[in-house]
Parts: C-alpha cells; structure tokens; sequence
C-alpha cells in the first residue's frame, strides 16, 4: 500500500514538473514570419521593398479577381463595350461600360485598394528606410514616385480621397476622411520633385533596370498632373524638361512602341511589364492567384468559341472577347483619313472577312462589327506552349507620343500655338498624316482628335473627356450623366469602415 | 495556480485511507445463465457488496468468491443486463440467472475523461452502442452515425467514394469550419474516417456546452467521442463479416435531348446546331446513361478477441473496395485498416495497455463540384448533339483542331472521343476527362495510445496516457495532353506529386477520485494535458513528361530543357496547446445531481498575452422518480422521469491559422523587369491583430429524460440554445489602410432549437418484437452579430462574378443573396407598366426575362437589389427506424430526411449559355405572351441565373436502410461449432424522395460558406447489399 502511494506522488510529482517545466512550451516558431523591424535596412532590403510597389501596379489579375486600371479608365469611355459572354460575364466590367457602377462594384474597389497597397508600400519605404546610400536614396526617390503615380490615379478616378502617408492606426480609421483633391495635388507635386531631384535619366539605368522610375517619368508624370490641375505654364516647363532631355523619341509607328521590341524602348517612359515566359497552362495557371502574365490581353483577344478565325496573314489569337472595339472609334479613324495607325489599332469584321478571317455578324454579346488590336492577342506577344495564358504585353503607361500631345495641349492653352502645333505634328508626321497648321479652337480639335485616335485603348479617353467638358457631349447618349460620372463610387468598403462620404448620386 | 491545486489535490487524496479488515471466510461458488437462451455468461461482474471485492466469471459462466460471513451480499452485474442481489445463506453453489435490461437505465455513457451512469447525466448525450452498428452497411463510422440521433447533422461531401462527411452537432457554429472534436479511446484524432463500423464499441456526441466544456478551447462545435472495442472477459472469439454490393444511380439526370436543346438554343438566339444537325442524332447523346455506371464494393471484417482476468486483447484487420458509378475504378476506394487494443493487470493497482490502429487508404477522385468543368459538371453540360466517339471521319472542328497540332483523345478501341462544337470554356467530354484522368492519394495512418491506471487506494485512479495521431498522405498524378476547347486544353504533359505528412501526440494525465459519504456521492477529476502538432508537406510539379504512361509519370524520368517546367514547395509549422481541467460531480440520492467543470488552456496560435482562456460550466438534474412522495401508481405510467439543465463555455481553434494576428514580411511579389529576368520583392503580408482569440460557444440546455411503461417508450426532449461569439472572420479594414487584417474576432452566431428522441419497444420476451425510433430536429440559425466594420461578408462566388452566399446580421449564416423575382415579363406593355408604376430608370428587360424587384426602391435595377432568396439550413432534421424480429428473421428499415433546406442550382452558369441545361429548362420556358410566368425564356438576362429562380427546394426524405436478415437457429450453429451466424440483404440509400430537378439534393454540401450549392456533386449511390457474419 504504501509503496504504491509513494509511487504515485512520485509520478504525480515528476508529471507537474514536466509539464510546467515546459514554460517555452506555447512558444512555436512560426516558419516564414519576418517582422518588420527586421526588415527595411539594407540596400537589398530596400530593393525588395519598392519591387513590390512595382508588382502591385502589375497585379491585373489580383487573387483571382479581374481588375485592371487600363480596363477600368477603358470601360466609361466610347472606345469599346464590355463584350464577353453577356451581361453576366464580368458583371463589374459590364456596369461600368453601361454606366451602372455601384460603390458595391468589385472592380472599383479593387482597383483603389491596389492603389493604397502601394502608397502603402511606398510609406513604409519612404518613413523607414534611411538615404544612407546611393542606392537606397535612389530607391526612395522611386517610392515617391511610385506613391504619387498612385494618387493621381486615385484623385482623377475618385476626387477627394483620403490622404495616407504613414502607417494608420486602427483608431483612425473612421476619422481619416477624405482631403481636399488639391491637397492630394500637392503632395504628388511634392513628392515628384522629390523624385526628379533624385531619380537618375533613363539612360543611366542598366538595360534591366529600365522598368523603374526615371527622371524623365517623373518628370512626364508631374507635366500630366499640372495638366489636369490647368496649371498650363508648368505643365508646359515640365513636359519640355522630357523633350529637351533627348532621352527619348517616337518609335517609327505606333506599332511598334507596342511590339515586343518597343518594351522599354525609345519612346517608353514608363511600363508595367509582365512576363511570358511562365509556362503557364491550363493546369498550372494561378486561377486563384496573381500571375506573372498578362491574362487581361487574352480577356481582350475576338471571342475565340463565337468562333473567331483569324484572317489567313494575321496573327491575331482568339480570346475571351472583351474590350470590344466600337465601330464610333473605327469610324474615327475612317474620317481622319488614318489608315496606318487604324490597322494597328482596331479591325473592322469586313477586314477581317476579307483576310479570309471568319466571326459571327450576329448573336455576339456587345459585339459593335470591331476587334481592339492595339494590345492585341498576338502569338508573338506570348510564350510557352499555351499561349492563351502566356502573353507577357506590358501595359504603357507613359509613352512619348502622350507627352507630345500633352505638350501641345499645355502649351495651345498657355498661348503658344506654334509650339502646340510642332509637338502635335511630329506626331503626326510618324503617321503619315498631314502637318496641321490650324489655330484657335480647331487647333485644339485636332489635338482632341489626335489623342483619340495615338492613344485609343491607353486609358486616356474617358479621363480626357472629363477633364475637356466633353463628356456629355461624347459619352452622353452611352449612358453618362453629368454631375455623377465624372467621378467612380468610392467603394462601399470605405463608406462602412472608413465612413468616408459617397460621391456625389451614387 | 490551477497546477498547484491539483498537485494540493493527490495529496488530499492519499490521506484518506480505507480500512480493511477480514475474519471468518467462507468461499461461495456460482453459475450465473442468460434468461434468454439459458446460455452461460462469462464475464459477468461478481461483487461483494459494500467492498472493491470482485470477481469474475469464466468462460462456462462460473465463480468462485470469498466472503466474510453468512449474510454476507453480492452483486452479480454485467453491462446490459439488470443487476441481482444476492444474500449468501450458506455455502452451497449458487446460480443466478441474469435478464436483459431493457430500461437503459443501467447503462454507461462515456463522457469526457470518464463514464457515468446514463440515469444521472445532467448534460445532453446522444449514445449510440456497438449493438446498433452491427447492422450498419457503411464503411465509415461517420455515415453510420446519419440519421441516428437528434440534433446531429452528418452531411456527405460528395457521393465518391472515400469522400468525407461533414458532421455539424446543434447547427453551423461558425462562419468557418465547424466540425466537432473527435476523441478516440481518450485521445484526440485529426478526423474518425479511419475507422470502420466493426471496431466501435460506442461512440458518444456531447452535444451541449456542458458536457462539452471539459474539452474547453476545443470543445465548441461539440464532442464525438469514441471507444474502441475491446476483448470480453473470460471469452475467446473470433468474427468475420463479408459483405458484397452493387452500387448505381438513384436516376438519370434529365437534361434537354437533341432537338429540345436545339429549339432552346435557336429561340435564345445562341449559335447552337441546325435543325438537321439535331435530325441527324435523333434523341442524342445521353451524357449521363454513358457515364453514369453500376459499380462493385465490398467489405470484410475479422476480429479475433478475448480475455482473461489479467489480460485482454483484441486483434482485428477490415478491408473495403469501392469503385465509383462515375468513373469506376478511376475513382476507386481503398481501405485496409489493423487494430491491436489490449489490456493488462500489471499489478492490482495497475492495468496498462494499448489501443493501436493503423489503416491504409488509396482513393481516385474524378472531378467533381465545380461549375468550371469538371467530369461532372460537363456530364451536365456537353450538349446532346457531340458523339461519345466518332467513328468516321472527324467532323470539320475537330479535324480542324487535329490539324493545328492539337491532341484529341481517343479511346480504347482507337476512336477519338467526341469534341462539343458548341460549348466552349472548361468542359469536356466526360468520357474523354474520365480516360485522361490519372492520380491517385494513398494515405497511411497510425492512430494510438498507450496507457496506464493506477489506483492507489479504494476510489482513486490516476490515468496516464500518450496518444499519437501521424497521418502521411502521397499524392501522385499526371495529365496527358489534350484539347477539348480553346479554353480546355493541354499541350505539355504534366505530372505533380505531394506528400502531406501530420503528426500530432497528445499527454494527458489525470486522478478521479470517488466517494460515498451516506446518501451523498462525490466523484472529482483533476487533469493536465499538453499536445503538439506537427505538419509539414513537399509538393512538386513538371512538365514534358516523355511518354503518356504511368511508368513514366514522375520527375526522376523528366528531361527538360527549360528547368522553369518544374516547381517544388514546402514548409513546416507546429502548433501547441496545454490544459488543465476538473471536474465535479455530486449526487445525492439519485435524486439530485449536479456537475461543474472548468478548463483553462492555452494556444501557441495567439500572441503571448491572450494565450489563455477559461471554460466553465455547470449542470444541475433531478430525478423525480426516485422522490419519496413519487407514488407507485405513477410509477407504472412513467417509471423514470429526469429533468436536466445545463450552461456552459467552450472554445474553437479550428479555424485560427498558425501567425494569423502577426504582421509580417512576404516574400510574395515577383516582377519582371526590362531584361525579361523575375526579380523578387518584399511587402508586409497583413496588418498585425494581437487581440485575435478563440471563438467562444456558450449553450443553455433544458432536457428531460422520461421513460413511460416500464421503459418500454422512452422519450428525451431537450430545447438549446448556443451562440457562438466572436467568430473568426476576415478582418475589415479600409482600403485605405493600405493592408488587409487576417483575421478577427467579430460576429455572433445562435442556433436554437428542439431536439426529440422517442423510441418504443414492445418487450423482449415476446417472439414477435418490434422496436420504432425516431428522432426530430428542429434548427434556428441566424447571425446576431457582425462586425459594424464590416456588416457583410461576402462567401462563396457562384460561376463568373455572383457571389451567392452572404453572412448578415439578422439572416441565416450563409444564406442565398441573389435577385428577386415577382414573374416573367409576358409582354412590353407589361415591362412599361412595372418601369412607370416604379419610377425605374435604366432598366430594360425584354419578354421572357424575370421580373427583377427593385428590393432597394432605388428607382434602379442594379446589384445593390440582390437579397435574401433562401438559406441551406433546415427547418427540421428527422430519422426513423423501425425494427422488426420475428424467430430469427430480422428486418430492418431505416429513414433519415431534411425539411426545408434550400439548394442553389450552381452548376448552370449564366455565362455559358451553350451549355446543356437540365430539361425542365426547356418544359418550364416562356415561349411567348402568357405561356408561363414561372420559370423564364432561353433568351433571358444575366440576373435570371442569379435570382431565386435558381433556388430549389431540397428537402428529401431517404431509405437509407432497408435490411432483411436471418440468424442461424441455434441448433444448427451449435453443430458447425460456430456461436452465431447472421445473414442479409440490404437496399441502402436505394429511395429517396425529393422535388429538387438537380442530380442529388445532398449534393451541395461543400461546406463553409459553399453549403447548399450545387455544383454538380458526384450523387451518392445507392446500394444492393448482401452479407454474411459470423462468429466463432
């Protein structure tokens, strides 16, 4: 009896000291969890840390979801409908084509949560790395470049919208509102300055590293900003530091600034690059994920089951048939006589049935007789075995030829016509179309006209529009109505979290 | 502190000595016989009354005890039959002849740490005995438990076989997963899917909080607790059971056949077949009669058992194969399973033991609830006009894409199979995806625990036991190259394989200590437990595999000239938790009984300073029978009345991932830059959340417990109601915060409801005997609180950009969010009528199209109209089962149905419109001006596909069960030397009875905020059994 008992206080014993001896016990590593005070030191650090600012810019096809800000800007403008299957297909896509976007609209507000993923990343950039070396201060520079290319995003799309500059505590949330758009105009001013002072000249970047931020895209981008502010002296000063510069020039055509050959190449400023050498397929492709390619050209290809066969000399894949041109663009270019950019930018069915192509005339979904072939599903923008899946077309977000016709139009309304017609028709020149020598309104028609048709599917039209006091005018009898689409709903996340106020009759 | 009370507590309890004094012996022997047949029972408990005195009979029913004295009393009992007092006289043999109980009241439940006499729990179990399962025909534990008892929902995941069930005790508990915790022999298992029918002795669900609580931050979605069988004492046997079916389909889908498909394409205005393409097939191809088949299964048990006083043992192996009806043996089950319990009397303070189980699956899956393609979904889909095969010559689009180096599949005989020239997107022809699909998940599992008792006095036993759950799954598959359509191809053999491996061990220690103090009895538990799991995994993936052969399918035989053709990944992690839990329990006369526990423990998964979290909860029960003033007229109407309540707290961690509250820094982002090389950057993953915690159920239970007639119909009623709080849900957080918050704790859920259980037995004396169960379920599930951050959380999409599930204050969990409907569209006018009487802008339907109820009286048609239009929670739940014997025919019948559930029809996507629709598509159709205004025209608008028009009612009633069988007379076993023979046939789940026009109203079933969709589920078969046991 007893040496039992003693037995078992022993194990009674030897089990409580085990067991409480075990004090790191709920203390398990967590395998891959870096902390952030760990992180933002070094050189490589840094350049991991602005990479991904980049990558959230490239992020089209984001977790899954599609939201791209090219289709977003494309979508309320007259250049294309929606397309794909029906009104089901991409529903958030088919609303803001027909002018019915809610503040509930999955693309809206995924497009502004990407924008602050990466005025996020930049702030953390920009508050925690020190300018201890070349490389790190070039990296900031890139970071405010990077923040203010996203904010004007946000205050074109949206207006007013809250100005984040640093981590935001959660009980901030609800109290942080909406600045002033002008306020948000200074800040991008500020920090494109910033970067100017900083950012090296394309030139000097290693042929790699031309995807970052140059002097020259800032200082495209701070002309672009001034522009839309109407502060047409310095919108002028700027966009003419990027000309003089000689840095860059006009590709031949407009084509080929968008072949594989025109990424990164003379007439690019800045691009957002995707890769197609991912082998993707069916099987491995990140349905769920964020790809390296760039899926939303395969979304844009002729709708391949409606079936689409391509003309016998093309070499135009089938896709999922969204973006669909609208034959008021075509017949555009038809008007101005532009039959050597039109090719490169938009077919008519015709066309393609007398390449010996072949799609249905009717029973498609949105379908207005055209095809966009500007970022067009070519074989030779993909790679690997399935093309569908592989297309690795970079997105150009400032392009020479726009700073051109930014220049003309900023120094038209500063008074100088002359100079308003020297940069709109060098532009025209590389097109083969005839020098302008108008003045006054019609002057600036033909900018209106020529930014149609050099910049059809860039995501410029419908912002232009807005900003021109065309809208109504244009995109009236498609459904937009003044006073409530010059500007997107702020998406409906805000409005609850953030209490941020609605815009204007949404 | 709770450390230093339980180390206070095994001190107190060894002070406390009994005294034992012995004189004037005198040895009784005795026989003890069953009622029944006046066979001998070994085993059977013989007790000197008042002392821990026992013995045990042997194998001839035999026993021999000492006793003090004459007047001496003994207690002869066995499990399952009524005890007997006897009082020595003299020492002559005894013989003592024991009945069946047929009350229940003496039996044992198992609950947490322990057992208890059913007539004095205070919480609400439902008990189902080993004796119950010998008739059940499934192969998995999990789906014998269908149906059984109330307030317990045990949902297939799939029809495939192999495939999981979902098991939700009292409601879905959370916005995440809510399965309950399974214990197995006192030790944690990852899931019960392991063990097969014949190895259970009982299995216990602690459905309330208080029975529940003393598994604290696991113990929330409720507790399946199992025990393992184990040798009888003084036996020696060995049974065998084969089992032999053939498996089909309940039905045929009915999709549109050629020329119905060809109408409804032309009237929509969709580029489907010509008039003489649907002429020249006639009906068409029937997708489903080709794909659904008959399939074999079956299923062998052996077990060899038995015991002596000092050791017992328990040796077993089960085997089962299945094929699939859709795909045969390319989805194939396997399972063998061994187990190894036995027991030893290493001393007479101390048994030690074990309970080993190892099992082995293999499973082939086909593909199968998704809308985007699977073999399934496109046996749904593919159109009636596209052959199985082609004979001839290919038609021009398949020789077409033949032409552009496309690979068509052929089949066995050499013919290529068939390619849609009309649907387009991810499907296939079924046949052709069956053929190409090659994969395969071999498991193997080793679940177990050593143990040993120690009673270091009368009263006190400290229990010790390690227990390990190691799962190791390899998963291996490839894909040949193919082309069904521009969006469904393949033109690099693929391969991938991964290996899975989990291992979990768990130390629990713990004392029970029980005592009588007069009238009063106490009986305390105190414990520590600690557990670590571990997971790690390795996944590959390849391309360009050399041949299309399985001998080549794996990366050593893959030549690649691009090594960006392969990927591998992995990773570790760990997670701990440590307990301490006690309980108590007191009884006063059988009369009034009460019960609290409390458990603290604590999470490696939360950040240091909320590891820890408390449970308690308290039950109280009186017996109103056993009251003096209960009087003996009363007695003979309800001779046992129990009332119960209980109130308790228990904890969830199913659903908290491993650093979910930390911020940290991912390296997730790749770039291109302009070289065309990927360069890697780095961004915080998430916002950091130190507040994350457990969710928390609480759960107020009113029961009573009442057995009328000699307990010949027995009734338990109980009414609960559990909230669920602070649910893990995603985080919100405005955008413009710049990151996303993992997971917080936000949002309420309640379940309330009754629960019925009410059985009749006409006795078990009579020779005609008859048995009626039934239990009712009745389920209020909403959401009583959200986050006022984030008021929606959006669930689960439904085809391309419908997200059709929704949790929302106020409405059921996961409910249908779609667009109402009020009719069809008859006519312009009419459309006119509805936009002026409404103020509607914007909004241009045409003839055919549902009529769309502006919910929000925006003067818009627009997403923000979307609202409820139906929920997959049930009003009630029911199962009844009635068995009849008659000598030794036997027959039972078996039904389990679900009231008022609602099943989207997810597998017809809006956004393929070429695809094959079911037929009541085509029958129920507008076709013109006041043809119908229930079901809409193939012409109409996106919303029609994701409104209420969708939602189906899929309540069901199924025969889950209908078995005849036979048992050997006796006097024929009794020559074959064998102790019991058994033979059957089975229908199961041969009827079901049900409105709902998909394929299988349990086939929504993905769980999570997917519940109650239909995505075109493999159908659960139904089965033809025959079978024979034995035991020897």
């Amino acid at each position: 009896m007893k040496t039992k008992m003693i037995k078992s206080i022993i194990y009674a014993i030897a089990v409580v000291t085990c067991v409480s001896g075990c004090k790191k016990f709920l203390d398990q590593p967590v395998p891959g969890k870096l902390s952030e005070e760990e992180f933002y030191k070094t050189d490589d650090d840094a350049n991991q840390a602005v990479i991904a600012v980049y990558d959230i810019l490239q992020s089209d096809y984001w977790n899954g979801g599609w939201n791209s800000m090219l289709m977003l800007k494309i979508m309320p403008s007259d250049e294309s409908n929606a397309g794909g299957a029906n009104d089901g297909d991409q529903p958030g896509y088919q609303d803001l084509d027909k002018y019915r976007a809610t503040a509930q609209n999955d693309k809206v507000s995924m497009t502004w949560q990407k924008c602050y993923i990466g005025i996020y990343r930049a702030n953390k950039i920009i508050n925690k790395i020190l300018p201890e070396s070349d490389a790190r201060k070039r990296i900031l520079a890139e970071a405010k470049f990077l923040r203010a290319y996203n904010y004007f995003d946000l205050v074109t799309l949206w207006g007013d919208v809250p100005l984040v500059t640093d981590d935001l505590d959660p009980t901030k949330y609800a109290s942080t509102g909406r600045t002033a758009k002008a306020e948000v105009y200074k800040k991008i001013e500020s920090d494109l300055k910033e970067a100017i002072d900083a950012l090296p000249l394309k030139s000097a970047y290693s042929a790699g590293d031309k995807f970052r931020a140059s002097k020259g895209a800032a200082q495209a981008l701070l002309g672009r900003v001034y522009l839309y502010e109407k502060n047409w002296a310095e919108a002028v000063k700027y966009l003419n530091l990027v000309i003089d510069s000689k840095e860059y020039d006009l590709e031949a055509t407009t084509a080929m600034a968008f072949t594989k050959k025109g990424e990164f190449g003379k007439e690019s400023l800045f691009e957002i690059s995707y890769s197609n050498t991912s082998a993707y397929d069916y099987g491995n492709f990140p349905w769920s994920g964020t790809p390296e390619s760039n899926i939303h050209v395969q979304l844009w290809g002729p709708r391949a089951d409606a079936p689409y066969v391509k003309a016998t000399a093309d070499s135009l894949l089938g896709g999922w048939g969204m973006n669909l041109a609208k034959r008021k663009l075509f017949n555009a270019f038809v008007a101005a006589g532009d039959e050597v950019r039109r090719k490169n930018t938009i077919m008519s069915i015709e066309e393609l049935k007398a390449g010996g192509g072949s799609f249905p005339e009717t029973g498609i979904y949105d379908f207005d007789g055209c095809f966009q072939r500007k970022y067009g599903a070519y074989a030779s923008q993909s790679g690997g075995t399935v093309a569908e899946v592989n297309y690795g077309t970079n997105w150009r977000f400032i392009r020479y030829a726009d700073v051109l016709l930014m220049s003309a139009e900023a120094n038209y309304r500063a008074g100088d016509e002359a100079g308003s017609r020297r940069e709109l028709n060098k532009v025209r020149v590389r097109s083969k179309l005839g020098e302008v020598s108008a003045s006054g309104d019609a002057l600036f028609q033909a900018i209106v006209k020529e930014r149609q048709l050099e910049l059809a599917f860039e995501g410029f039209r419908y912002l232009d529009l807005v900003r021109w006091d065309l809208a109504v005018q244009e995109l009236g009898p498609l459904g937009f109505i003044k006073g409530k689409h010059e500007l997107l709903p702020i998406p409906n996340n805000e409005v609850v979290t953030g209490k941020l106020p609605q815009n204007p009759m949404y | 502190m709770k450390r230093s009370l339980t180390l206070i507590f095994f001190v107190c309890c060894l002070l406390i000595s009994p005294l034992a004094l012995l004189a004037q012996e005198i040895t009784v022997a005795g026989k003890v016989t069953d009622k029944a047949d006046g066979q001998p029972l070994p085993g059977v408990t013989v007790t000197l009354q008042g002392t821990t005195k026992a013995t045990l009979t042997d194998a001839n029913g035999n026993f021999r005890i000492a006793v003090p004295s004459v007047g001496s009393k003994l207690i002869i009992s066995q499990l399952g039959m009524a005890p007997q007092t006897i009082t020595i006289t003299n020492s002559n043999p005894v013989s003592v002849v024991l009945e069946a109980d047929i009350t229940s009241l003496g039996e044992v439940v198992v609950v947490g740490y322990g057992t208890q006499k059913k007539s004095l729990v205070t919480g609400a179990i439902s008990s189902v005995k080993a004796e119950e399962l010998k008739t059940v025909s499934s192969s998995r534990i999990d789906q014998a438990l269908q149906g059984r008892t109330a307030g317990v929902t045990v949902m297939p995941k799939s029809g495939a076989p192999g495939s999981g069930l979902s098991i939700r005790v009292r409601g879905t508990g959370s916005s995440r997963s809510a399965e309950p915790l399974y214990i197995v022999d006192g030790v944690r298992a990852g899931g019960i899917e392991f063990l097969d029918p014949s190895e259970v002795a009982s299995l216990e669900i602690l459905k309330d909080a208080a029975s529940a609580a003393i598994y604290g931050a696991e113990g929330a979605n409720g507790v399946v607790i199992i025990t393992t069988k184990t040798g009888k004492i003084n036996t020696s046997e060995v049974s065998y059971s084969f089992q032999y079916g053939e498996q089909s389909a309940r039905s045929l889908p009915k999709m549109m056949n050629a020329s119905q498909y060809q109408k409804y394409m032309q009237e929509g205005g969709y580029s489907g077949p010509t008039v003489e393409e649907a002429n020249a097939v006639g009906e068409g191809t029937n997708w489903s009669k080709a794909v659904l088949q008959n399939a074999p299964q079956q299923h062998h048990t052996l077990n060899f058992s038995g015991a002596t006083e000092k050791f017992s043992y328990l040796l077993g192996t089960t085997y089962f194969t299945q094929d699939g009806i859709i795909g045969g043996d390319k989805s194939k089950f396997d399972r063998y399973t061994v187990r190894l319990n036995s027991d030893f009397k290493a001393k007479s303070w101390l048994n030690v033991g074990e309970r080993f189980s190892y099992s082995h699956f293999s499973n082939m899956g086909i593909s199968e609830n998704t809308e985007y393609g699977s073999v399934v979904g496109s046996m749904m889909s593919l159109d009636p006009i596209t052959p199985l095969t082609y004979s001839g010559a290919l038609p021009t689009h398949a020789q077409t894409a033949l032409n552009a180096g496309r690979t068509l599949l052929k089949d066995a005989n050499g013919n290529y199979y068939g390619v849609s020239k009309f649907i387009q997107g991810e499907y296939g022809n079924p046949l052709a995806m069956i053929a190409k699909t090659h994969g395969q998940t071999a498991q193997n599992k080793i679940v177990g625990n050593i143990f040993a008792d120690i009673e270091p006095l009368a009263g006190l036993k400290i229990t010790t036991r390690f227990g390990v759950d190691a799962a190791f799954v390899r998963n291996h598959a490839w894909s040949p190259k193919f082309w069904f359509s521009s969006e469904s191809l393949n033109d690099i053999t693929t391969g991938s394989d991964y290996q899975d491996n989990y291992f979990t061990w768990n130390w629990e220690n713990f004392a029970t200590y029980t005592r009588k103090f007069g009238d009063h009895n106490i009986t305390a538990l105190a414990g520590i437990a600690s557990m670590k799991s571990m997971y790690n995994n390795l996944k590959g993936s390849y391309s360009g595999i050399f041949k299309e052969e399985d001998k080549w399918a794996y990366p050593d035989f893959v030549q690649q000239t691009d090594s960006k053709l392969s990927n591998f990944w992995g990773q570790y992690n760990t997670r701990t938790l440590q307990s301490y839990y006690g309980r108590l329990n007191y009884e006063y006369k059988d009369k009034y009984l009460f019960a609290a526990t409390l458990r603290r423990d604590g999470s490696s998964l939360f950040a240091p300073e909320n590891r820890w979290g408390t449970f308690p909860s308290a039950s109280v029960g009186w017996v109103i029978s056993n009251e003096d003033f209960y009087g003996e007229n009363a007695s003979k109407i309800l001779n046992y009345a129990k009332l119960r309540a209980s109130w308790g707290q228990n904890g969830s961690l199913s659903n908290v991932g491993i650093g979910s509250w930390q911020s940290s820094i991912g390296l997730n982002s790749r770039y291109t830059d302009a070289s065309g090389n990927f360069i890697l950057g780095a961004a915080p993953t998430n916002l950091p959340y130190r507040d994350l915690s457990w969710e928390t159920s609480e759960q107020l239970d009113f029961g009573a417990d009442l057995n009328f007639f000699n307990s010949r119909l027995n009734l338990t009623v109980d009414w609960f109601k559990k909230t669920t709080k602070d649910l893990i849900t995603n985080g919100a957080s405005p955008y413009f915060a710049g990151n996303i918050l993992n997971d917080i704790n936000s949002g309420n859920v309640e379940n309330k409801g009754w629960e019925f259980e009410l059985s009749y037995n006409n006795g078990r004396e009579k020779e005609f005997r008859y048995e009626i169960g039934a239990n009712l379920s009745t389920i209020k599930n909403k959401v009583t609180k959200v986050n006022p951050l984030a008021p929606v959380i959006n669930g689960a999409g439904v085809g391309t950009g419908w997200t059709a599930t929704r949790f929302e204050k106020g409405l059921p969990i996961w409910y249908f969010y779609g667009y109402k409907t009020a009719g069809i569209f008859q006519n312009q006018a009419q459309i006119d009528k509805y936009k002026t009487d409404n103020g509607l802008t914007g909004y241009s339907p045409k003839p055919g199209d549902p009529i769309i109820v502006d919910t929000n009286n925006d003067k818009q048609i627009s997403d923000v109209d979307q609202t409820y239009i139906g929920d997959p929670v049930p009003d009630f739940t029911y199962g009844v089962r009635i068995n009849l014997s008659y000598k030794g025919f036997d027959f039972l019948t078996f039904i389990q149905g679900s009231q008022g559930n609602d099943v989207l029809m997810g597998f017809v996507r809006n956004d393929r419109r070429l695809a094959n629709k079911p037929e009541f598509f085509y029958n129920d159709r507008w076709t013109g001006d006041g043809s119908t205004n229930t079901f809409f025209g193939p012409k109409a608008d996106a919303k029609a596909f994701n409104s209420d028009l969708m939602v189906f009612d899929g309540s069901f009633a199924r025969i889950r069960q209908m078995q005849l069988g036979y048992t050997l007379p006796n006097s024929l076993t009794n020559k074959l030397k064998i102790k019991n023979a058994r033979i059957y046939i089975s229908l199961d789940d041969f009827f079901t009875f049900t409105d709902y026009p998909g394929l299988d109203p349990e086939g929504g079933n993905g769980g999570g905020n997917s519940l109650g969709i239909d995505r075109g589920a493999y159908p659960v078969s139904r089965k033809a059994l025959a079978g024979i046991s034995f035991t020897f």
